[in-house]
């Protein structure tokens, strides 16, 4: 037992260095592990041997015929927009041919139902991302997607890391707005944790390290210990009380929208009689006013403590909603025009260029992140040998006009219409094994990406059988 | 939650355009191809349709504070300084571009976790403050001892944490924690205040305003009121008058409302109007990412971008307060400048830094159409965007936005040089030959080409940026109406009889927080013709939505159908 101080802590405005004792694993892990039933080899594997998963997403789909590769396996020819890998090539895995059918206008379900939701592209790239389900469409709130793949997996995991089962992150804040007929809710968000919640999003890495590293104290006396809980049980106590005498009074709709006001009180019970674990160091904190690159930057940092500390081992990040990125250039001159609209411009045109600058960029994040992850020692070797990363989008980028600045397709084809086949997916890392790496790996019928979060939540031996509405099996030719 | 998915698509804009323009207005309201996915829209005409029902004020789902609102109201309640909000996660907005739909704000663990930092903060802060100690901690604990005080604090605080009277056992459940947070301790009195402010900003009953279901349908009592009040108006928790005026029953009353409303539109908590409401009906919010081509305006920079926003703000704050028509908004002849935002619009004779009242009579600015805010965020970063535009005017000023273009369309179109050497408007008009886009854009185009001679970030201009060819500010109207140029736009869209409705359904939809069916639109007709028996005001529309049924009363029936 490690000694405590009774202080409650201040974090306002100061994070000094200080030594964490966290790790819920170790203490909490068991008495939950043995609820479960039954347990497999592989979760009990997972106990001390975590395989971690990161969510990437970035908008608008990449131009694919400068992303992929022309020939496929180990010794693929590198390309101009994969050049940041080439450090790292051996530890990714680039993926050719997946689609995200139900992200499609036009959907026909497994069962042969049709469906044809018009426009609203941009809503399904996010929405379905990590769902690989149909959104329902609606500008109100009567809401419907699925769960995400993060969430699938944060639910398992929580009976590992119980207190942040998973991270989910964004870089920009400010509004994502709507598309045709989607409510703004689905744009925003690519972590769900049901059908009608999606789960808020961390923008400020600072919070994020806070949230992750807060509350220990290695001085804390057991006097100390029992006197801090039980003030911190009497304001929690309190706060179950408001809460059950605000139900009796109140309608269904009104007790829906407490259930995640208790769940947020119940994690923060949990935390309180959270055990020391192993040591860990996070260091500093981030500071407080960083602007965009610096969110990134520290957004990586944070990740990689959190799977360093084993504090959590999901993380979704939304990298970049599109936008403007006048910090980057092309051709020498700043680029001040919109992603998106730039995406739509025909073969030929000159923002191919710009695009490509950015397409160049958001890839250079992904390298960054895995180096940084690669460089991170876990058991076995690297933290990315015992992870798998996946960056990419639910478009391809070949509907937009700059898919194609080739010129291979007709001006029609290369007009802005998005698809949801060919993603442009990069895997980084080999969870544990799982997969083998350093290849480009070419799927020939669009074999859904819930096939690939079916292998991925295996890998972290959580052995679902199916995923979203296509996913039926591991996805093939990984390992 | 149930929709009936016919009575919601009956809401869908265009639809509901058709249905409010029941007369024709010169505009008229374009179709599409919104059939598709959808039951046909019923053509019952809106009076036709609300004589057959009763209205009902419906009943709004408990309220989480969103983060501008949290801000504010630990800003009122505990003298807070700094802005505890930003740590909070981002909320979702509504599609109508709000962020206090209270069926869309959801709550989960990350917040419950935020939350709970930063009521710790917010307590250890606000203990040490002295305006704190003055406001809430008047009693004697040598002679009353922890208990006695401890009770008269949670009295005093917890109403206007709460934003209601505190019960007896729940002035004891927290006083016992203070004194616990305090261990019996006279010395060590704010310990314990810290803690048991703590327990009632983490309390449910702060995080969220809710309005019980006890007793179905009724009116809201006078502490529900002043609560509705004052996120309405100020974005904010009500203050003492507020409070005393609940306490003494004169909320419930029509003349005590108008009173507090007029006190409240004068007073300078006015402002969160602004960002909860004018920013996001008129999407003016996204002009702080809004970032024109640099080598084409180096001069957009954060002042000015702050001025237009301040423009936006004072004209609208102007026109209430004044009490001036709501046509004013389209066609007023003042607006506020300062130097930098004249100079812009090539506005002489105004120096400084401070935002003032221009008479604009003589030059082509006035309203919200010609206000740089507006003619920014509604261009493409280099050139100017009639569709955007026109879009913007059908679907904030109008309510009646296009339908989405078919999805193989160049969405584009109006953007850029062409190969075939066409000009944008020949291209344009190119476009509108073809029957899928006709009718919507033969609406659009004209509406915004009529702004072509503000450019993409409001400054005039009298010819075409690149090519120098002059400006063609012309357009006909689907009826063969022409017009010409911002005063001949304003005209129309001020006589269109959607416009006052439009106004007033935003800000229904804002004041009540929820998003509003078919049948709330009755009660927007309500507002509005109450309003037009006092001269059609914007403030006669505030005024007359916070008398309505819909502000006041609360009826036990979730789902409302005809």
């Amino acid at each position: 037992m490690s000694k405590k101080s009774s202080k409650p802590r201040s974090t306002r405005g100061r994070l000094s260095r200080r030594v964490f004792l966290g790790g819920a694993g170790a203490a909490i892990a068991l008495p939950y592990l043995e609820a479960m039933s039954p347990m497999g080899r592989a979760a009990r594997a997972q106990m001390d041997s975590p395989t971690r998963l990161v969510f990437v997403h970035v908008s608008n789909g990449m131009i694919r015929t400068r992303m992929t590769p022309t020939t496929a396996g180990a010794g693929y020819a590198m390309t101009p927009l994969l050049a940041p890998i080439e450090p790292i090539r051996d530890m990714v895995t680039v993926l050719s041919g997946l689609s995200n059918k139900p992200g499609g206008g036009y959907y026909v379900y497994p069962d042969g139902t049709e469906s044809n939701d018009g426009p609203g592209d941009h809503a399904r790239d996010t929405g379905t991302y990590l769902t690989a389900r149909r959104l329902y469409k609606t500008d109100g709130s009567d809401i419907r997607n699925g769960i995400s793949v993060d969430q699938v997996a944060a639910n398992y995991q929580r009976a590992f890391t119980p207190i942040i089962p998973s991270l989910v992150l964004a870089t920009r804040p400010g509004s994502y707005g709507g598309d045709s007929g989607y409510a703004p809710i689905y744009k925003a968000n690519i972590s769900w944790a049901d059908e009608t919640t999606p789960v808020a999003k961390e923008v400020s890495p600072r919070a994020v390290f806070e949230r992750l590293f807060a509350g220990f104290d290695p001085g804390e006396t057991e006097a100390q210990r029992n006197r801090r809980q039980a003030l911190e049980t009497s304001v929690l106590d309190s706060c179950l009380d408001d809460l059950r005498s605000l139900q009796t009074q109140l309608g269904a709709r009104d007790r829906v929208k407490l259930d995640g006001y208790l769940s947020g009180i119940r994690q923060l019970e949990a935390r309180l009689v959270e055990e020391p674990g192993h040591v860990c160091d996070p260091g500093t904190a981030p500071p407080a006013d960083v602007n965009f690159f610096q969110t990134i930057d520290h957004m990586f940092e944070v990740i990689k403590l959190a799977f360093e500390c084993d504090r959590t081992r999901v993380v979704s990040l939304i990298l970049d909603k599109g936008g403007t990125y006048d910090f980057l250039s092309a051709g020498g001159s700043p680029i001040s025009q919109d992603h998106h609209q730039m995406t739509h411009l025909e073969a030929g045109n000159a923002d191919v260029a710009k695009v490509e600058a950015i397409n160049a960029w958001q890839i250079q994040q992904f390298a960054d992140l895995c180096t940084r992850l690669n460089e991170t020692s876990d058991d076995g070797g690297s933290l990315l040998d015992n992870s798998l990363v996946l960056f990419g989008g639910g478009l391809d980028g070949t509907g937009h006009g700059s898919g194609d600045p080739l010129g291979d397709l007709t001006p029609r084809q290369s007009g802005p219409v998005h698809r949801h086949t060919n993603l442009p997916l990069l895997l980084g890392g080999k969870g544990r094994g799982a997969v083998r790496s350093g290849r480009h790996v070419v799927y020939e019928r669009q074999e859904p990406v819930a096939d690939l979060y079916v292998k991925m939540l295996h890998a972290t031996g959580h052995m679902v059988d199916t995923f979203g509405i296509e996913g039926t099996q591991p996805l093939d030719g990984l390992d | 939650m149930v929709h009936d998915h016919s009575l919601r698509f009956l809401l869908a804009p265009a639809c509901k355009a058709a249905v409010v323009a029941a007369s024709m207005s010169l505009l008229g309201a374009c179709q599409g191809n919104i059939g598709e996915t959808g039951t046909p829209p019923d053509d019952l005409p809106i009076a036709d349709y609300c004589a057959r029902i009763e209205t009902s004020p419906g009943r709004v789902t408990i309220h989480r504070l969103n983060r501008d609102e949290y801000d504010r109201t630990v800003r009122a309640l505990l003298f807070e300084t700094e802005h505890p909000g930003d740590d909070l996660p981002i909320d979702d907005e509504s599609s109508a571009g709000f962020v206090n739909d209270a069926d869309i704000l959801a709550t989960g663990v990350l917040h419950v976790e935020k939350y709970d930092s930063a009521a710790r903060e917010l307590a250890e802060r606000a203990v040490l403050r002295d305006e704190f100690q003055t406001r809430y901690v008047s009693c004697d604990l040598g002679t009353e001892g922890i208990d006695t005080c401890a009770a008269e604090f949670v009295r005093d605080f917890g109403l206007r944490a709460w934003r209601r009277p505190i019960t007896d056992a729940e002035v004891a459940r927290i006083s016992a924690i203070i004194a616990l947070g305090a261990n019996d301790d006279v010395a060590a009195f704010d310990a314990g205040l810290e803690l048991g402010i703590r327990a009632m900003l983490l309390s449910p009953n702060f995080i969220f305003r809710s309005e019980t279901h006890a007793g179905g349908d009724r009116p809201l009592d006078g502490y529900e009121v002043a609560s509705r009040l004052s996120y309405f108006l100020w974005g904010t928790l009500p203050d003492d008058e507020l409070f005393d005026l609940a306490e003494a029953g004169d909320l419930v009353t029509e003349e005590g409302l108008q009173a507090q409303v007029s006190r409240m539109i004068d007073d300078d908590r006015f402002s969160g109007f602004f960002e909860g409401f004018v920013h996001r009906w008129l999407q003016t919010q996204l002009l702080g990412a809004h970032q024109p081509d640099i080598d084409a305006f180096p001069g957009f920079d954060d002042a000015l971008r702050g001025a237009m926003k301040q423009e936006t703000e004072l004209f609208i704050a102007h026109i209430v307060r004044e009490d001036l028509p709501l046509s004013t908004l389209l066609d007023a002849d003042f607006t506020f400048l300062n130097a930098q935002l004249a100079s812009h619009y090539g506005v002489e004779g105004v120096e400084g830094d401070e935002m003032r009242l221009v008479r604009t009579a003589e030059v082509p600015r006035g309203g919200l159409l010609t206000q740089g805010s507006i003619l920014s965020i509604t261009s493409h970063p280099d050139v100017t965007s009639p569709v955007k535009r026109g879009k913007w005017l059908l679907d904030r000023m109008l309510c009646s936005p296009p339908p989405d273009p078919p999805a193989d369309v160049d969405a584009l179109i109006d953007r850029g040089e062409s190969d075939e050497g066409l000009s944008r408007r020949e291209r344009l008009e190119l476009h509108r030959a073809e029957p899928e886009c006709a009718s919507c854009h033969a609406l659009m185009d004209p509406l915004g080409f009529s702004l072509e001679h503000y450019d993409p970030t409001g400054a005039w201009r009298e010819v075409e940026d690149g090519s120098g060819e002059p400006i063609d500010d012309s357009g006909q109207l689907p009826d063969g109406t022409e017009i010409r140029g911002a005063a001949d736009l304003a005209i129309v869209l001020a006589d269109d009889e959607r416009f006052a409705p439009c106004v007033t359904e935003n800000l229904v939809s804002y004041a009540i927080g929820r998003s509003l069916e078919r049948p709330d639109l009755c009660i927007v007709q309500q507002v509005v013709d109450r309003a037009n028996e006092s001269g059609s005001t914007l403030r006669g529309l505030i005024e007359g939505l916070v008398m309505n049924e819909i502000f006041r009363e609360v009826s036990d029936i979730e789902e409302v159908s005809p």
